[in-house]
């Protein structure tokens, strides 16, 4: 089986729990379900660098961090390809879709600039507008709205990616 | 004058041998597969592959089937050089949603197969199945017991 559907079927899963963990609908779950959306996303945008890095489109290392948007602009950077192509929709959906991946990864956890400012994530304390250490899990951190737009997001982005690595398969080898 | 290179139905084979590589990617299981030739794209190779758990609609927005253009490639020659291959996929339920709408890309398939110009390459049996939306019969018939 190729990288990026290994990279695809971790984010299914991911998306299977944050979708459970949406259901539940308690507050002290919307981080870790704000949580696993960020990894359906992250993993989605990784699958999605594999396969053109095995196609030899791009070339990139796929690794461990959270950081997305340098494979997401080392992507839109390809060589431009003619309309209805496979590495036209990938760049396009990419393209599309940016602001929105950049939203949901910002929870990510991250070093901080200040020690004593720590943004808000999905995962570690950090300080609320006040100075105040505080949990993701903490009540009102995350809002419900939120948390159903991220897995809204997950799902638009998981489905892209598993549509735009079908179409590269089909490719004739 | 423009040549036409490709006539119908000259790349049989190569797209019997593609189908047969495409049967074996099982994350989107391939169900029907029909090989025809359109009026707007006479040297072009048209192919339509319905999969079961894809969701074209999802990277194609302009509300027809998903269209992808390939270009000539050591496995896939084709003898014009600015002829590409284009399969079109879709869903069960895209396709039947392209029926419903009569769009532009599902009149290309239903008339190339009234025309003699189309033939199905694989069909499972939900494959088969789904050729009824080919027909207008077909179409009606599918509305009537909800599966449009």
């Amino acid at each position: 089986m190729s990288a990026s559907r290994v990279w695809l079927r971790q984010a299914k899963y991911d998306l299977v729990a944050a979708r459970y963990l949406a259901q539940q609908d308690a507050h002290h779950f919307y981080c870790q379900t704000a949580a696993k959306c960020l990894q359906v996303v992250e993993k989605s945008v990784k699958a999605i660098a594999a396969e053109l890095t095995d196609r030899r489109i791009v070339t990139i290392t796929i690794g461990f961090d959270h950081d997305i948007d340098r494979y997401i602009t080392a992507i839109i950077r390809a060589p431009h390809r003619p309309a209805k192509t496979v590495p036209h929709y990938i760049v396009e959906t990419l393209h599309h879709n940016r602001s929105e991946v950049k939203a949901i990864m910002r929870l990510a956890p991250h070093r901080p600039e200040d020690r004593n400012k720590l943004p808000r994530n999905t995962e570690y304390p950090f300080h609320d507008v006040h100075g105040i250490l505080i949990a993701p899990a903490d009540t009102g951190v995350f809002q419900k709205a939120e948390i159903d737009t991220h897995v809204k997001t997950a799902s638009i982005v998981f489905d892209q990616a598993q549509a735009l690595i079908s179409i590269a398969e089909r490719e004739p080898r | 004058m423009t040549t036409v290179v490709s006539i119908y139905p000259d790349y049989l084979e190569q797209v019997k041998q593609l189908v047969a590589q495409h049967l074996e990617l099982v994350e989107e299981p391939l169900l029907l597969a029909i090989y025809y030739r359109t009026d707007r794209a006479e040297n072009d190779v048209f192919l339509l592959e319905v999969l079961d758990n894809f969701n074209g609609s999802s990277i194609e927005c302009d509300g027809d089937l998903l269209e992808v253009l390939y270009g000539s490639t050591p496995h896939f020659m084709l003898r014009d050089r600015d002829a590409v291959l284009q399969i079109i996929l879709a869903s069960p339920e895209e396709l039947l949603r392209a029926a419903t709408k009569n769009t532009s890309r599902f009149r290309e398939v239903k008339h190339a197969l009234a025309e003699g110009r189309a033939q199905k390459v694989y069909g499972s049996p939900e494959g088969d199945d789904l050729m009824q939306v080919f027909s207008n019969v077909g179409v009606a018939c599918m509305a009537a017991s909800g599966k449009i």
